[in-house]
């Protein structure tokens, strides 16, 4: 297999333009992990360096690929080492072109499939925000069997700027092209955004309902919400499948390991204040909204009264209701609903519980990321064996 | 006579004889004779030409006048008073409820004391949904007149459905057979219908709400409308349940039964409570106090109970002043207070 040549690359490559002699004349990064010279660091934030499959979609990029991955999640890995990884995947030029290119030579056979979670995972261990995640994730979806990953990854999100409302809209509108099981984990993911940032507890109940048919992935958000409400076994669960979902990974990339579990003891280190800080959020919620939809819905429901009835004549009326019924109970859409659960007043533990959500869906994504780079590990054969790599 | 004087004449006449709107003829001439009176430099004669064409039919025209001659004499109270009256008058007065506030208002500021005014600002706050500003105006009114029976309804409404106050159901079940003796419209039997149902009378409820709809031909296209929306709301009436919501009765039906999320909450809380109370160590670490926990439930069933009566009020007496204000404004003409307000009166004394 031999993908077609990137049109970037002619007639000059962006990395190699020629650039403002004062930013020095190191040639452009490749890899990254060991500590950057002063001239490699400023070739980096100059846009001079080829980002992840940048020269194509040949075996010689899933290396490099792969070689940046090692490098940041090695034992004696470099601590910036995530970051400039990360400044990797997107070039300021291209943006993220080299993924569609790779997408495109994936769909013609021209590369093997596993590129397309080993780049996706790449992005979600290395913590990427919810713009970078989305914009690495989307030209991957055209390749089918990537697209609830694809669309899960671009849609949970929120926790970088807030956008919740926007998040949960977009995850409501995942999976329609997606097979039944990979539809559960995007489901879960709806119903914890209801019971963790809606305070819903339809939401909980879903969860805990569907745990039994979920993957480890979504066994993990089921046990996320179920911490959250103070559920006793729940921080067993959650290490249990913490400790599954990274197991592929292990010995590939031990830095990995360490950097989920300092997170996830982070994440689980004031059960008491958490619970607390979802209970305050949730009694903030406006009850008695909730409660005149409820009435409403009874005033709309079908009654049987005696033959002589003026009310008789009511079961002619349609279903929609007075002016004032439909102000009192106005909420224009799903979205809105959810904002309106989101939105409490009560600023200090709604804060406090955004915190700790984005916190758990940044660690969700490694972990997902993390399967994804398993099973591209062990598809990628002998590709995957550490050789050299050109820098 | 003036021309004035002759307006003011055709203007009453058209009025008295009301049958779902002014006598046609009538209240033609009247607008013409207030626009000769106007032209000979009357100044009342401008407000009562816009009310006379209001009352034809020509509202949005009729208020848009009003606002004019607002904005040319901003120190009269009639103008004022005939803007909100007509907003209160006009087919959905939801819609126009914060202009007649606005109107209202201001004419209350210039001219206080004066009974109708306290009285439609009621129904014009009501309709917006001030329900508290909306209570207070209709008690002024009944300061001034306490036989003001439209005064006593509203504040009867928003006594039950706003305030949570029981005994107003009495008072709402009785108020139309004494409105119906002295000539008031079928209007007036709607509070009847929402007292009986608080009261649980069901079968009362259903007889004042064949009162209600007894005068509205069926099939007739200006009655139809109106008896559509009278049983739309007795509908959601029904479906809000009978008594009040702080009643402890339907309180937990209120709040959506024992799997609602209110009731989860509280119980979730509850839990807690007894958890950081058996490891006193561990909740001082993570600094959850006990006591903060219960003040958190305390205002979790007070801010709920208070919210279920606001948007009991929302749904069940803006929806009465939906219903109430144009069915009265079809089957009534304005009353002769109303008019001395807007200056629209001929002194013979």
């Amino acid at each position: 297999m031999s993908a077609a040549r990137p049109p970037w690359l002619e007639p000059t490559a962006p990395w190699d333009a020629p650039s403002d002699p004062s930013q020095g004349s190191a040639p452009a990064v490749r890899v990254v992990g060991h500590a950057l010279s002063a001239g490699e660091l400023a070739a980096l934030r100059a846009g001079r360096f080829v980002p992840l499959y940048g020269l194509g979609a040949g075996v010689d990029e899933s290396r490099r690929a792969l070689a940046v991955i090692r490098a940041c999640f090695a034992r004696d890995a470099d601590p910036r080492a995530t970051e400039h990884a990360l400044a990797l995947l997107e070039h300021p030029t291209l943006g993220a072109s080299p993924y569609a290119h790779l997408a495109g030579a994936i769909l013609s056979g021209d590369a093997p499939a596993w590129n397309a979670p080993l780049v996706l995972g790449a992005a979600l261990v290395l913590g990427a925000d919810d713009g970078l995640r989305a914009r690495v994730a989307e030209p991957l979806d055209r390749v089918p069997r990537m697209r609830p990953h694809c669309e899960i990854s671009a849609a949970a999100g929120g926790g970088t700027d807030g956008a919740w409302r926007d998040h949960y809209l977009r995850v409501c509108r995942a999976g329609p092209r997606s097979a039944e099981g990979e539809r559960a984990v995007i489901r879960a993911m709806r119903a914890w955004y209801e019971c963790v940032l809606a305070r819903r507890w339809s939401g909980l109940d879903h969860l805990r309902g569907s745990r039994a048919s979920l993957p480890p992935l979504g066994q993990w958000l089921v046990d996320s919400a179920r911490w959250v409400v103070g559920d006793d076994d729940a921080r067993e669960s959650l290490t249990r499948c913490t400790e599954a979902l990274l197991s592929p990974v292990h010995d590939a990339l031990p830095g990995l390991t360490a950097l989920v579990a300092r997170e996830l003891t982070e994440l689980l280190s004031a059960p008491l204040t958490v619970r607390w800080n979802w209970l305050r959020c949730a009694a903030s919620r406006d009850h008695a909204a909730m409660a005149i939809r409820h009435w409403l819905r009874a005033a709309t429901e079908a009654t049987s009264e005696p033959e002589d009835s003026p009310e008789r004549a009511l079961e002619s009326l349609g279903p929609e209701p007075s002016r004032a019924g439909r102000a009192a109970a106005e909420s224009s859409g799903r979205a809105e609903d959810f904002i309106l659960d989101w939105y409490v007043p009560d600023r200090a533990p709604r804060r406090a519980l955004d915190a700790w959500a984005a916190g758990a869906l940044r660690l969700w994504h490694r972990l997902h990321g993390a399967a994804m780079l398993g099973r591209a590990l062990e598809s990628m054969g002998d590709v995957a064996s550490p050789g050299e790599v050109a820098t | 006579m003036s021309a004035f004087e002759l307006a003011v004449q055709a203007l009453h006449e058209s009025l008295a004889g009301w049958n779902r709107g002014a006598v046609p003829g009538l209240i033609s001439r009247a607008a013409v004779l207030f626009d000769e009176a106007r032209e000979q430099g009357d100044a009342r004669a401008a407000v009562g030409s816009a009310v006379a064409r209001g009352i034809a039919g020509d509202l949005e025209a009729a208020r848009r006048r009003l606002v004019d001659i607002v904005a040319a004499e901003p120190d009269r109270a009639a103008p004022y008073v005939a803007l909100g009256m007509l907003s209160l008058r006009d087919p959905d007065p939801l819609a126009h409820a914060e202009t007649a506030v606005w109107a209202l208002v201001a004419a209350r500021d210039l001219a206080p004391g004066v009974s109708c005014i306290d009285r439609m600002l009621a129904q014009a706050l009501t309709a917006a949904g001030d329900f508290m500003g909306a209570l207070q105006s209709a008690r002024n009114a009944l300061a001034i007149d306490p036989d003001d029976d439209e005064a006593r309804l509203f504040s009867s409404m928003l006594r039950l459905y706003f305030g949570g106050d029981l005994s107003a159901a009495a008072m709402l079940a009785e108020l139309p057979e004494a409105v119906t003796e002295r000539g008031g419209c079928s209007a007036h039997w709607l509070g009847a219908v929402a007292g009986e149902h608080a009261r649980s009378e069901f079968h009362a409820a259903r007889v004042a709400m064949r009162k209600v709809i007894a005068p509205l031909k069926q099939g007739s296209p200006a009655d139809e409308p109106l008896v559509i929306a009278a049983r739309r709301w007795a509908r959601e009436l029904r479906g809000f349940g009978p008594s009040v919501p702080m009643a402890p009765d339907r309180w937990l039906r209120d709040v959506g039964g024992a799997q609602s999320d209110y009731v989860r909450t509280r119980l979730a809380m509850s839990t807690l409570r007894e958890q950081l109370a058996n490891a006193p160590l561990r909740a001082g670490a993570e600094q959850v106090d006990p006591t903060e926990v219960d003040g958190a439930l305390c205002e979790l069933e007070a801010r709920t109970r208070r919210g279920m009566l606001e948007w009991g009020a929302r749904l069940i007496v803006r929806g009465f002043a939906e219903v109430f204000l144009p069915l009265r404004a079809h089957l009534e003409a304005p009353s002769i207070e109303v008019l001395a307000a807007m200056d629209l009166v001929v002194f013979d004394g």
